[in-house]
C-alpha cells in the first residue's frame, strides 16, 4: 500500500511542477468575467447560459487533464528508463499500475474539485440559487467517477499508443460517447459515459437525481474502472521492458 | 513565477475585447460589413456555419428547458409557439402541447430519464431571456443565417424590447437584404408600434422578394412558410385597414395560389374584388 502511495505522490508532484494546471485556472477565470458580462439588448444575467460555457468549460478541461496525465505515466517512465529502478525496488506490476492510477485520480480530484469550487463562487456572487445544492453535490460526484473510468481507459491505451494518439483516442471515446452515443448501432453494450453527465439538469435547474441512479452509477464506474486496470495489467504483465 | 505572469499578461491582453463584449472595429477594412467586424466573426473561420447551426439548436433546447430537440416530437414547436403569439394573426393556430414524458420501459430508457430531461415543458415568461444569447450567437457566427436575427428579434419583441428587436432587425438586414423574412420582421414589429406607413412599406418589400421565390426566400420550411403567410396576411388587412380594398384581394390572391387549403381567402377576396370593404 506503501508503495503505491509513493508511486501516486509521484504523479501528484507533476501537476504542481506542471504549468497546465495554473493556465487552466486562469482561462476558467477569463471565461467566467466574459459569460458573467454577456448582455444582448439590454439584458443581461442570463443565469442559464452562464452555467451552460463554464461548466462545460470545467467538465472538458478535467476530462482534458486526467486524460493528457493518465496517458504520459507509463511510456514516460520507459522513456526516460526509470521504470527500471522502480520495479527493481521491489515494486510489483499490479502496484505499479494502481499507483499510477491512483496518483491520476488524485490530480483528477483536485483539479475538478479546483474548478468546481470556482464555479459553486461565481454562482453565489451571482445570487444564482436556482440549482438545488444536492444536485450541484451528484454532478459533482459523478464527474469525478467519470474522471476515474476515463484515466483507467487511457492507462490502458498508453501500453499500445503514445501519448499524443492516446489523447486523441481517449477524447474522441469521451465526446462520441456524449454526443453520438445512443446513435452508434449496438450502443447498449458499449461504455455509457453520458449516464456520468448531469449538465442539462443542472443547468435547468431540473430536480435531484434518486439515490438508486447514484448507486447504480458508483457501481457501473467501479466495474469498468477495476476492468480497465485488470486488462493494463494483464498487458503491462507480459511486455517485456 | 515569471512564466506564470507571462502567460498571464498574454492571456489577459487577448481576451479583454471578449470579456468587455466589444465587437471590434474593423479600421483596415472598413468596407467589411458590421457583422464582420465582430471578434465571434472573425475567430471561428469557417466553423461558424455549424456553430451558428448548434447556436440555434441550443437556442431551441433552452426554449425547452433543455429537452434535447432530436429526443421528442419538438421541431416545430417554437415555430408553432411563433405563429400563435403573433396577436392578430388570423391565421392563429392552436399549439396541441405534449407535456407528457415519453419514455420507454427499458432499464437503460428508465436510467437515461432520470439523468437526462425527458419532460418536454416551455421556460415560463420570467425566463423566456435566457434563450436570447444563443440566437444573438447565431447571428454572430453566421450574419447571413437569417433565422437568427429573425428569432433575436422575435424574441427581443416578446420581451418588450422593440427598439432593440428594431436595431437587431436591421443589422440583419444590411447583412441579407434579399431576406424576406427579416423584412417581414420588421414590418410586424412596425404594426404593432401602429407605425402601419412603414409596416406596409417592409411588407410590400417582403411580398416583392416572396413573389420571386429566388433564395434565400425559397420555402423550404415551416418558418419561411409561416412568415410568408404572415406576410401577405398581413398586407392584405394593412390594405383592408387603410382603404384599398383592390389591393387587399390582390394580395389574398396570390396567397391564395401558394396556400389552395385556405379556401375561406375565397370569400373575402370576392367580397374585396367588389369594393366591398
Amino acid at each position: 500500500m506503501k508503495k503505491i502511495f509513493v508511486i501516486a505522490m509521484g504523479v501528484v508532484k507533476e501537476l504542481f511542477r506542471r504549468k497546465d494546471f495554473y493556465f487552466i485556472l486562469l482561462l476558467i477565470f477569463a471565461i467566467i468575467l466574459y459569460a458573467g458580462s454577456f448582455s444582448f439588448g439590454g439584458e443581461r444575467g442570463f443565469y442559464r447560459y452562464f452555467k451552460e460555457i463554464v461548466l462545460s468549460m470545467i467538465y472538458i478541461f478535467s476530462v482534458v487533464i486526467a486524460v493528457s496525465f493518465a496517458s504520459r505515466q507509463i511510456p514516460m517512465e520507459i522513456e526516460s528508463k526509470s521504470i527500471y529502478s522502480l520495479l527493481s525496488h521491489p515494486i510489483g506490476r499490479g502496484e505499479f499500475i494502481v499507483g499510477k492510477f491512483a496518483g491520476v485520480g488524485i490530480i483528477s480530484i483536485l483539479s475538478f474539485t479546483s474548478f468546481y469550487i470556482v464555479f459553486i463562487i461565481s454562482l453565489l456572487v451571482r445570487k444564482d440559487y436556482s440549482t438545488p445544492w444536492l444536485l450541484l453535490l451528484e454532478g459533482y460526484y459523478l464527474q469525478i467517477l467519470l474522471l476515474f473510468f476515463i484515466s483507467s481507459f487511457a492507462i490502458l491505451l498508453s501500453l499500445f499508443l503514445t501519448p499524443a494518439p492516446n489523447i486523441v483516442v481517449s477524447l474522441l471515446f469521451y465526446f462520441g460517447s456524449n454526443w453520438f452515443g445512443v446513435s452508434i448501432p449496438g450502443y447498449i453494450y458499449f461504455p455509457h459515459l453520458e449516464l456520468f453527465d448531469l449538465k442539462e439538469r443542472v443547468i435547468h435547474a431540473q430536480s435531484i437525481v434518486p439515490g438508486w441512479v447514484i448507486l447504480f452509477l458508483t457501481i457501473y464506474a467501479i466495474c469498468w474502472t477495476i476492468f480497465f486496470l485488470y486488462l493494463s495489467w494483464l498487458v503491462f504483465r507480459r511486455r517485456n521492458l | 513565477m515569471m512564466k506564470i505572469v507571462s502567460v498571464f499578461y498574454v492571456v489577459i491582453l487577448l481576451l479583454i475585447p471578449a470579456l468587455l463584449n466589444i465587437p471590434l472595429k474593423n479600421y483596415f477594412h472598413p468596407q467589411e460589413e458590421y457583422a464582420q467586424q465582430d471578434l465571434i466573426y472573425r475567430m471561428f473561420g469557417s466553423l461558424r456555419g455549424l456553430l451558428a447551426d448548434w447556436a440555434f439548436i441550443k437556442g431551441e433546447e433552452y426554449y425547452h428547458s433543455g429537452l434535447p430537440i432530436r429526443g421528442l416530437r419538438t421541431a416545430g414547436c417554437l415555430q408553432i409557439e411563433m405563429s400563435k403569439s403573433r396577436e392578430g394573426h388570423p391565421e392563429e393556430r392552436e399549439h396541441e402541447h405534449e407535456t407528457e414524458e415519453q419514455v420507454k420501459s427499458d432499464f437503460y430508457s428508465n436510467l437515461y430519464s432520470q439523468i437526462k430531461i425527458t419532460q418536454h415543458t416551455h421556460l415560463s415568461y420570467a425566463e423566456e431571456k435566457e434563450v436570447l444569447p444563443w440566437f444573438y450567437l447565431q447571428a454572430r457566427f453566421n450574419p447571413h443565417d437569417i433565422q437568427g436575427y429573425v428569432l433575436g428579434g422575435y424574441w427581443l419583441r416578446r420581451l418588450g424590447k422593440p427598439e432593440e428587436a428594431l436595431r437587431f432587425l436591421k443589422e440583419g438586414e444590411a447583412c441579407n437584404p434579399a431576406s424576406a423574412q427579416i423584412l417581414t420582421e420588421i414590418g410586424a414589429l412596425y404594426y404593432k408600434q401602429k407605425g402601419y406607413n412603414q409596416a406596409i412599406e417592409y411588407f410590400e418589400r417582403a411580398r416583392q422578394l416572396w413573389l420571386t421565390g429566388k433564395p434565400p426566400n425559397l420555402v423550404t420550411n415551416d418558418y419561411a412558410s409561416s412568415d410568408r403567410i404572415y406576410t401577405f396576411h398581413l398586407l392584405g388587412y394593412l390594405y383592408e385597414k387603410t382603404g384599398k380594398p383592390l389591393l387587399a384581394a390582390q394580395v389574398y390572391t396570390e396567397l391564395y395560389s401558394f396556400e389552395p387549403m385556405r379556401t375561406f381567402l375565397l370569400d373575402k377576396i370576392k367580397k374585396l374584388g367588389t369594393g366591398s370593404n
